[in-house]
């Protein structure tokens, strides 16, 4: 959704708005996100390697997992 | 890019960006149903209709907003790798779009089991889809985000050509 009409010929990177830095420099919110995206990957990471989650298409098969949801699915008609 | 074509090429991405957006909460509210679902019919629709709306809906619109995004920002000022905002954009949507392709082989083993047996259908009580399509959901969200608000930022690569083109107007 990149607009040129929004001024981005017009930015100058020297302002001190939300998150805006010196033009030498990475913005504050840049490397916020980058922060947050690697706390993300190794909690995924450290998720995986303790098998808490199961990851790759063939292990999105459980074997009899339950997930503390009804453990009970009826057919119309049926009773549990 | 000439205006017409520009704002054709930006209807395409935004329509397939935010219908991509829509068709993920979609499949989250299926999810939800089809694991916590006492009702066979319901827990075998809801995955059936995942699979349809995985090979139907959530591809095609993944793989058009990446490739409209990809023209709109080569064929104008933006650029691909001139702004922080940008590029994180695309990083985004390149990985969300390759997880949800490798995905789809899971959702089709679901609704395999789904429309199988009815003793196999305990094996559908798994969060998967759920945790998948919550983290999509979180993803896009933060692309449309960024694609409002547009934070300032240009790379190292974006502030070399801005100063180039600054020095030598031609």
């Amino acid at each position: 959704m990149a607009d040129p009409g929004s001024g981005a010929g017009s930015e100058t990177d020297s302002g001190s708005g939300s998150g805006v830095r010196s033009a030498a420099g990475m913005p504050r919110w840049v490397k916020v996100s980058g922060i947050v995206a690697l706390a993300v990957a190794l909690a995924l990471v450290v998720v995986l390697l303790t098998g808490a989650g199961g990851h790759g298409p063939g292990r999105h098969m459980p074997s009899g997992v339950t997930s503390g949801v009804p453990s009970t699915v009826t057919e119309h008609g049926e009773h549990p | 890019m000439a205006p017409p074509v520009r704002k054709l090429a930006l209807t395409v991405h935004v329509t397939s960006s935010v219908g991509w957006l829509g068709a993920v909460a979609a499949v989250l509210v299926l999810a939800v149903a089809g694991m916590s679902s006492g009702d066979a019919l319901t827990v075998r629709g809801a995955y059936l209709a995942m699979e349809l709306v995985g090979w139907f809906v959530l591809v095609p619109l993944a793989l058009a907003s990446l490739l409209s995004g990809l023209v709109q920002s080569l064929g104008t000022v933006w650029g691909l790798f001139r702004h922080y905002w940008v590029l994180l954009k695309l990083l985004i949507t390149v990985l969300a779009t390759a997880v949800l392709l490798m995905y789809m082989e899971t959702l089709g083993v679901l609704a395999d089991v789904a429309a199988g047996p009815a003793d196999q259908l305990e094996l559908l009580r798994t969060p998967s889809v759920v945790l998948h399509a919550s983290a999509a959901l979180l993803l896009l969200l933060v692309v449309t985000i960024l694609a409002v608000y547009k934070p300032r930022g240009r790379t190292r690569y974006g502030r070399r050509n801005h100063e180039r083109t600054s020095v030598s107007p031609s």
